[in-house]
Order: C-alpha cells, then sequence, then structure tokens
C-alpha cells in the first residue's frame, strides 16, 4: 500500500500531497476558499448577507447601477470615474454649508457648496441629489446652479421641495437638460444632437462641434453644485447629498439592484464548499456502507441491493431533481437531502461491492473470522480501511459535480430562494442580458469560482489518486 | 496418553459445486494426545487443509455434508452449535496458523494489535491489557517488542510467520493446527520456525497438528505421522515406524521422492495427479497410480486395518493381515 517509511495520519498525507505540484496547487486553492469562506461568514454573518442581498434598492442607492470591478481600468487603459459621495451633514473637505438669516422676516437662505475634482477619462453614469430638508410650512424653495472648471457657470433648476426627503435625479431631468441646453445653445447657436444628455452637459467640454454630433471629451478639473435654498422658517433646516456615480465599483462591482458582487462572491465560497463536501461525503459513505453489506453478506441481500441500485442508475436524476426543485419551492439543505436521497443507490456501490467480494476471500479476513471476530469487527476494522483508499480519490473528484449542480439548478431558477450563490448571480446575470450589455464581469466573476473550486478538487484528486495508486506514480 | 486430548471420527466435509459434490474429506478418524504432534502429509488437493477447517469448523458457504465427531477432551463439540464452538472453542482451545501466513495479516492493523485481536474479540480484554499481552507473546517468539507498533509489511517473511504463531498461541489453546506454516519461507528462516515451534512445544506442552506437503520437514516435529490421499486417510503411524517401514504403496512413494544430501539417490515421482474429488475412482482411490495396483484395489475399497498397534493402513495388500 504505501512504501516503507511512509507517514501516516492526516498530517502525512498532507505530506505526501505536498509532493506533488497537483497536490500544492490543489492545497493552495482550497485553503484560499477555505479562508474566503471564514472570513465570508466572520465578517457577513448569514443573517447579516441575506439582510443586504434581500435589502431594498434603499439600501445600495449610493452604489452605482451595473458597475464593473475597478480593476477593469488595467485592461481598458483609461481613469474609469469612481463615486463621489458629498453630504452636508457629514462635514468635511468640498462640503460646506451657510445659513443666512434674512433680516426682518422668520426667513434663512441656506446655501450648501459641494466641490469636487472630476479628474476621469470617462462620464459619470448618473448623477443624484438627495435632500434631507425638516420644515414645518412652506416647503424650501431651491435653486441649483452648476460651475464647471472652464469657468462656465449657470442655474440649473429652481423649484420647490415636494417631500422632506425629495430627490432629484440630475442625469435624467428634463428641466436640468433644458437649462443647460439653453445656456449653451445661447453661447453656440447650433443643431444640436439628438445624443445630449445631462451627463454630457454637465461634465463634458461643450463645443459647437461636440453639440452638434453629440461626441463630448470629458472636461477635467474642478466643479461645484450649489444649493441655494430659502427656507421660510427660522427653525427649517435643510442637507444635501450630492451622489455622482461612477462606472466601476470596489472589487466585484455591482448588479443591476446596485447590490456589490462582493456578497454572494464571498458567501458564495461557503455555500459552494459544504454543499459540495456534504452530499459528496454523505453520498460516498453511504454508497460504501451499502456496498459493503451487499459483498460481505451476498446472497438475497446483495440481489437485492444490486437490483435496487440498478433501478437508482436508471433514474433520470437531474429531471427528477428539476421536478421536486419545481414541485416543493426548497431551500439549499433540503434540496441538499434530495440530492443525497437520490444518489444513495448510485453506480459507486458497484465498484467498491467488487473490491468486497476480492477482499472477503482474502487470508487475512479468513483468519479473522476463525479467531472468531464478528461481522461487525471484519467490516470497520478489516474491510473499510482496505477500501477507503480508492474511494477518498473518488470522494474528493465527487466534490465539482456537486457543487456544479447547485449552481446549475440557481441558475435554473430552482435553488434557495434566498441565499446568495454563485449560480444565482449567473442567473441574475443571464436574466438582465448581461453578456447582452457586455457586462461581461457580471458572468465570468462567479464563473471564475466555480471553476477555482472545481480546480482546487480535481487537482486534489489527482494528487491522492497518485497516492493511493502507486502504479500512477510518474518516475 | 491415556485418554486423548482430540479425537477425531469418521469425520466428513463435503462441498456442494455447481459440478458436482466434492468429497474432500470423507471418513477420517485419528487421535492426538496432549503435547502430541500429528503430521498430515500428502499431495496438494488431498483434503490436508479442509481436514483442518473441519476440526476448527472454519466452512465455506457451500458446505454439502459435514458429519463425524470431534471429541476434545472427551466431549463431542460437534454437537455445538456454530455460536456456542465459536465462543467457546475455536481459538480458545483449538487455534490454527494459516497456510501463507503472510497474508493473514490485515494491512492496515498494527502488529501488536493484530496479535491482541483474539483477546479482545475472544476473552473481552480491554485493549491496553490485550496489547500487553500480545508484546509479551511477540517476546516469546523471538520478535522485538517494538515490533508491536509497526504494519506488517515492515517486517520479514519469518517475522510475519512469527507474529501470526504469536497470534495463535496467545489464546493459550491447547491445540495448535500448522497449515504449512514455512511453505512460504526460505530455508534458514523455515529451520528457524521449525526450532522456535519445537521450543513452544516442549514449554508449553501444546499439541500441533502440523499439515504439510513436505515429508522431510514433517519428521522434525511428528510423534505421528498420517498420510492422506484423496479425501482418505491412508497410513497413521508413529513417527519413528513410519519414517523408516512405510507401509502404504503412496507412502512409500511419497518418501522416494524425498531428496537426500550427499547420495546420488534417483528421486522418484507418481505418475499422474490425485483424483478428482467429485468423482473419484471405484475400489481403492489409489489404483490407477500404484503399481502395486491387484484386481480387487479396482472394484472394492479397502478396509482401514491396524497393522500393528497404533500403525493404520488403508491397503488391500495389508488388509488380510499383513
Amino acid at each position: 500500500m504505501s512504501a516503507p517509511g511512509a507517514e501516516f495520519g492526516l498530517k502525512g498525507v498532507v505530506r505526501e500531497l505536498l509532493t506533488y505540484k497537483s497536490g500544492i496547487v490543489g492545497l493552495a486553492i482550497l485553503g484560499f476558499l477555505v479562508a474566503l469562506s471564514l472570513y465570508a461568514v466572520i465578517a457577513i454573518p448569514y443573517g447579516e448577507a441575506i439582510r443586504l442581498w434581500r435589502g431594498q434598492e434603499a439600501m445600495w442607492i449610493d452604489n452605482p447601477r451595473t458597475a464593473a470591478p475597478e480593476w477593469v481600468e488595467i485592461f481598458v487603459g483609461k481613469k474609469l470615474p469612481r463615486t463621489i459621495r458629498l453630504d452636508s451633514r457629514v462635514p468635511g473637505a468640498g462640503v460646506s454649508k451657510a445659513e443666512i438669516p434674512l433680516p426682518g422676516m422668520n426667513m434663512k437662505n441656506i446655501i450648501i457648496e459641494f466641490r469636487f475634482r472630476f479628474d476621469y477619462d470617462e462620464l459619470p453614469s448618473e448623477m443624484n441629489l438627495f435632500y434631507f430638508a425638516n420644515y414645518s410650512g412652506v416647503p424650501p424653495y431651491i435653486k441649483l446652479v452648476w460651475k464647471k472648471p472652464s469657468g462656465a457657470e449657470f442655474e440649473l433648476i429652481r423649484y420647490s421641495l415636494q417631500a422632506p426627503d425629495d430627490r432629484l435625479y440630475v442625469s435624467i431631468s428634463d428641466a436640468v437638460l433644458s437649462a443647460a441646453l439653453s445656456y449653451y445653445t445661447e453661447k453656440y447657436p447650433v443643431n444640436v444632437s439628438d445624443r445630449v444628455t445631462v451627463l454630457k452637459l454637465l461634465f463634458g467640454r461643450v463645443t459647437p462641434k461636440a453639440l452638434e454630433s453629440g461626441d463630448f471629451e470629458v472636461e477635467k478639473g474642478e466643479y461645484v453644485l450649489r444649493v441655494e435654498a430659502t427656507v421660510f422658517d427660522r427653525k427649517d433646516d435643510l442637507n444635501a447629498k450630492l451622489v455622482v456615480y461612477g462606472t466601476v465599483y470596489g472589487i466585484a462591482g455591482t448588479d443591476h439592484l446596485r447590490r456589490p458582487l462582493e456578497i454572494p462572491l464571498l458567501w458564495g465560497a461557503p455555500i459552494a464548499l459544504s454543499f459540495g463536501l456534504t452530499a459528496s461525503l454523505i453520498t460516498t459513505f453511504l454508497q460504501m456502507m451499502i456496498a459493503v453489506m451487499s459483498g460481505w453478506y451476498g446472497g438475497w441481500v446483495d440481489s437485492l441491493i444490486q437490483r435496487v441500485t440498478e433501478l437508482y442508475m436508471i433514474i433520470p436524476f437531474l429531471p427528477f431533481l428539476i421536478m421536486v426543485s419545481v414541485f416543493y419551492k426548497i431551500d439549499i439543505w433540503i434540496l441538499l437531502l434530495v440530492v443525497i436521497a437520490l444518489s444513495v443507490f448510485g453506480g459507486g456501490i458497484k465498484g467498491t461491492r467488487a473490491l468486497v467480494m476480492q477482499l472477503k476471500e482474502s487470508p487475512y479476513i479468513e483468519a479473522a473470522r476463525a479467531y472468531g471476530a464478528s461481522d461487525f469487527r471484519i467490516i470497520f476494522l478489516y474491510i473499510i480501511p482496505k477500501i477507503l483508499p480508492p474511494v477518498v480519490p473518488g470522494l474528493i473528484g465527487a466534490v465539482p459535480g456537486y457543487v456544479f449542480l447547485e449552481a446549475g439548478l440557481a441558475f435554473l431558477g430552482l435553488g434557495d430562494p434566498f441565499l446568495p450563490t454563485w449560480g444565482k448571480v449567473i442567473n441574475e446575470a443571464y436574466t438582465n442580458g448581461a453578456l447582452y450589455r457586455g457586462l461581461y464581469y457580471w458572468v465570468l466573476e462567479p464563473a471564475a469560482m466555480l471553476m477555482l473550486t472545481a480546480f482546487a478538487f480535481a487537482f486534489l484528486g489527482f494528487a491522492l489518486d497518485k497516492i493511493v495508486n502507486p502504479r500512477l506514480r510518474e518516475l | 496418553m491415556s485418554a486423548p486430548l482430540l479425537e477425531v471420527r469418521n469425520l466428513l466435509l463435503h462441498y456442494g459445486t455447481r459440478k458436482g459434490v466434492v468429497r474432500a474429506v470423507d471418513g477420517v478418524s485419528f487421535t492426538l494426545g496432549a503435547g502430541e504432534t500429528l503430521a498430515i502429509v500428502g499431495e496438494s488437493g488431498c483434503g490436508k487443509t479442509s481436514l483442518a477447517r473441519a476440526i476448527i469448523r472454519l466452512l465455506p458457504r457451500n458446505v454439502h455434508r459435514f458429519e463425524g465427531q470431534v471429541l476434545l477432551d472427551g466431549a463431542d463439540v460437534m454437537k455445538l452449535s456454530d455460536e456456542e464452538f465459536r465462543r467457546e472453542v475455536q481459538w480458545r482451545k483449538i487455534s490454527m496458523v494459516f497456510q501463507a501466513a503472510q497474508n493473514s495479516l490485515n494491512p492496515v492493523l498494527k502488529v501488536g494489535f493484530q496479535v491482541a485481536e483474539p483477546l479482545m474479540v475472544h476473552m473481552g480484554m480491554d485493549r491496553e491489557e490485550a496489547i500487553a499481552e500480545a508484546r509479551k507473546h511477540l517476546r516469546m517468539v523471538g520478535i522485538h517488542e517494538s515490533f508491536a507498533d509497526r504494519y506488517p509489511f515492515e517486517l520479514s517473511g519469518g517475522m510475519k510467520q512469527r507474529a501470526v504463531i504469536a497470534m495463535a498461541l496467545i489464546t493459550k489453546p491447547r491445540v495448535v493446527i500448522l497449515d504449512e506454516p514455512t511453505s512460504a519461507l526460505d530455508v534458514i528462516t523455515q529451520a528457524n520456525i521449525m526450532n522456535l515451534l519445537k521450543t513452544i512445544k516442549r514449554e508449553l506442552g501444546i499439541s500441533y497438528i502440523f499439515i504439510t506437503h513436505d515429508i522431510a520437514l514433517s519428521s522434525e516435529l511428528a510423534d505421528k505421522v498420517m498420510v492422506m490421499y484423496a479425501g482418505h486417510m491412508v497410513e497413521l503411524a508413529g513417527a519413528d515406524e513410519f519414517y523408516t517401514k512405510p507401509l502404504h504403496p503412496y507412502s512409500q512413494k511419497l518418501m522416494a521422492s524425498v531428496p537426500t544430501l550427499r547420495t546420488d539417490k534417483k528421486l522418484e515421482f507418481i505418475p499422474g495427479a490425485p483424483p478428482s474429488l467429485i468423482n473419484p475412482p471405484p475400489g481403492c482411490r489409489f489404483h490407477p497410480r500404484c503399481p502395486y495396483a491387484m484386481d480387487v484395489c479396482r472394484r472394492e475399497e479397502p478396509p482401514t486395518v491396524e497393522v500393528k498397534s497404533g500403525h493404520y493402513v488403508k491397503c488391500w495388500l495389508h488388509a488380510g493381515g499383513g
């Protein structure tokens, strides 16, 4: 079995694994995934993960929609805009707020100035202004003034707030568009292209040619947005938050609901690992036990188990699983049970049974029977330790199969309805036309994680196979 | 040697196979006194191992007939149920050293644990105690105690053989069946093991049933020799008498086939092979290969006659009273 001088136990196995390149690679990837899982579970506990993932849009309103991860800059070769958030309630660089009481009247002016640099090579994706007003009678009256690095300064809009938490979606506001357009068309009387948008006018270098073609270059430098508000009671207050949305976000990007993809990518790891390992461990163990029963007791027990196994091998596994998932909206652990139940009498039984039948006739088992060892003792002390070596690489090799199965079901929309998983990210990317819209990161990231998991176990399986099956060793 | 320790009377063991009934052991009787060694010799396929298995009741599934009497200390153990036999006789009173001992050790168990197994299984001893006992027995058979913590593949063939002998002795049985205990060993190791067996026999007063096809080797240990042919016992005699003057033609042929040192002897062999035990020849089963075969040999089975006290022969040549 092992060469003389080989070590025993887990430590020995790990040490031996490390003598193979595939073993090192497999262990390294697995270690990374396990570390990731631990981090995920500790940093974002289960309940928190579900809350974040299932949270309404309000939770992620400050994030850009379908933003690529920040590292795509490396491939694009441009400086892509990050999201800029400026909040008058959080004093800091770029935000100033002044209150000027109007003499003789129970009114005051509140002037909030947002000042920020925009040095990126592309336009932002969106711009919103959120108000936090506190008034008792007449709502505040607001005037917005936009000042560009070139010095151009113009009014964007004038209006009364509709609600204390009113917001202005600047980038899609028709009022802002017409105000900005009228400012520029006065300057350059040209035919304005249909493709001109608010953001192009606000952040682009406006030239007659650009107005006609609709293609703008980004005007880099310092921008100022001034909120000039008049409140009609001295006790009233107004704050505002400006968000200039970028086109990249974090290390994993965001999805169509502005949720950061780190959450499902991180949480996918513990779910995939635990699902794959549990399914593989339990099915392999049960299959082994059944095979041992079948081989050891023989006779009608053997016949019965073999016939049941053949029946199970005929049952179409995936259609069955899909049917169960469709009829009963099941969570991932019930799914695990169904998967196990459907693969208990799997093909693995045949191979292990053949091993047991061969082993049963070996002299040392005969000797054990002679000195009266019970069936139980022979099975657990003599047979199972001997058939474990070929079973273990199979166990490791089966893990990616179950991980893919879970992802496949999630992709078909039949997975766990609550948990963020890799398969579900791919499913959402697909239903939101990620590839059609060129949002490759959305599909590639979870796919890469899935492949990484498969690689880890495949490499480990190769190495283990070489260890327990010395004929495969390279010379 | 008044009351024999083990007495086997007319033991039958037939196997049922698809081709027919294999009459592996067909009416064998013998006695074995305390501290005595009975050597059972014969060619391969004569039923030697089947006889041993019948005595220790380690039977395959396809037993067709299993009859006769096995008296141990005067009590017929054949009357015991399998479970009772397993609990009271197997290994406690009769133990066995298997053919190809190298393979009788579980490769995934440490030697000490393995040797201690019968104690744990039979005596219900706890693990520590049993392993301590195993170390003692390993020392007795000449293996350093430290080997108790090794795995079988780390031991040489001779050491494994010693370990298996220790395993057979650990329950302090009365009878040990040695089924070709040295067949896979080189001659030096073989000599070592034979010396060890002799020492043990002298010190512990154990009775051996020593199964071998090596008639020269059997002379080392035997007090009595039994020759088996095609499931029958053809000759049973005291060792001295047997080695000097075997009576059955088959025994004579066996003796003539043993090489000797220094003398330039032409080795004899017996033409043909042992007959099929499914369909044995009529009359004397040896007659197709027997140089002295007579008409009666082809027709009728010879009776077993006691030629001298303790010397039995199953041959028509001696049936008339010698």
